[in-house]
């Protein structure tokens, strides 16, 4: 379900903060440009995984509208297993284009990066057994999506729901080395599939 | 029939579910299949023997590397604190 609605028939609602004045750091300036990012959020789709789970969830045709792009997903896995990872996809590039590193506490591997690029970029959890008790949350940030010119950067941090698992949280960064905005974002589940119930949205940020 | 793919047009608001071309289904398989595993949680201690073990065993003839190995080990395991003998104040046994 997509819950806001084809853009072309939604005025997306944009806060210019030329008229905000700047009172310095913890002034008035400051607080109005923080409300302004918060109200000039627009939630570009949302999607919930229906009956027969989904291999792949895949934002498509992403306006270019916006400064920055926020995803944010509670993930399950069909698999019966322990938590796995998940991971995005740029644009289907599926190429070694992409770096990432990051922090996990306490797993085995607490500081940890891929070494060499990889085809896909990022890192999360994905609950297991189709359980919101098992779920992994993710919230990821895309700076700058809509550079053609530049890499872009990927941050995000990630954390398992159940008690069981509550040891596992990680934050990420790295980066996707082609140039050209970001039209398209897939995530991919670590083992057999999305399973009902997971959920993302998308967020365009000011 | 391959797995389902659920495709969110942001653009026309439209959702799709459809099943996965053979080419995308090769490809997923092989990224499911290079994923790095999540790892089970480790205590600190336990890292702390593994890092010791390595190092022992790089610097070490390895006819000696276990018996180092293990004297190091216990050398970082906690003895127990030895009971206090009791005192005696003032007439009182504490």
């Amino acid at each position: 379900m997509t819950v806001s609605g084809p853009l072309t028939t939604h005025g997306i609602p944009k806060f210019a903060d030329t008229d905000v004045p700047d009172l310095g750091a913890g002034g008035v300036g400051s607080i109005l440009d923080t409300l302004d990012g918060l109200i000039g959020a627009y939630k570009i789709a949302a999607t919930t995984v229906g009956v027969g789970g989904a291999a792949t969830i895949d934002f498509t045709n992403i306006p270019q509208t916006f400064s920055h792009l926020r995803l944010v997903a509670l993930l399950l896995d069909t698999g019966a297993v322990t938590i796995v990872r998940g991971v995005v996809r740029i644009n289907g590039n599926t190429t070694n284009n992409y770096t990432w590193g990051g922090i996990e506490a306490p797993a085995g591997t607490p500081v940890y990066t891929n070494g060499t690029t990889t085809g896909w970029g990022q890192m999360a959890y994905v609950g297991a057994s189709g359980s919101y008790a098992q779920g992994g949350v993710w919230d990821a940030l895309f700076p700058d999506y809509a550079n053609a010119l530049t890499a872009k950067a990927l941050h995000g941090v990630y954390t398992a729901l159940s008690a069981a698992n509550s040891a596992y949280s990680g934050i990420s960064a790295g980066t996707f080395a082609v140039g050209g905005a970001i039209s398209r974002l897939t995530l991919l589940p670590g083992s057999t599939a999305f399973a009902q119930g997971s959920r993302a949205t998308l967020w365009g940020l000011p | 029939m391959n797995p389902p793919v659920l495709v969110v047009d942001c653009e026309t608001g439209e959702e799709t579910t459809r099943p996965m071309t053979d080419a995308e289904l090769a490809q997923w398989q092989a990224d499911v299949a290079a994923l790095p595993p999540v790892l089970p949680p480790t205590t600190l201690a336990d890292q702390i023997a593994a890092a010791v073990s390595a190092g022992v065993a790089a610097a070490v003839p390895n006819a000696d590397a276990a018996a180092v190995t293990a004297a190091a080990l216990d050398s970082l395991t906690p003895q127990p604190t030895a009971a206090s003998a009791p005192t005696t104040e003032g007439g009182t046994t504490t």
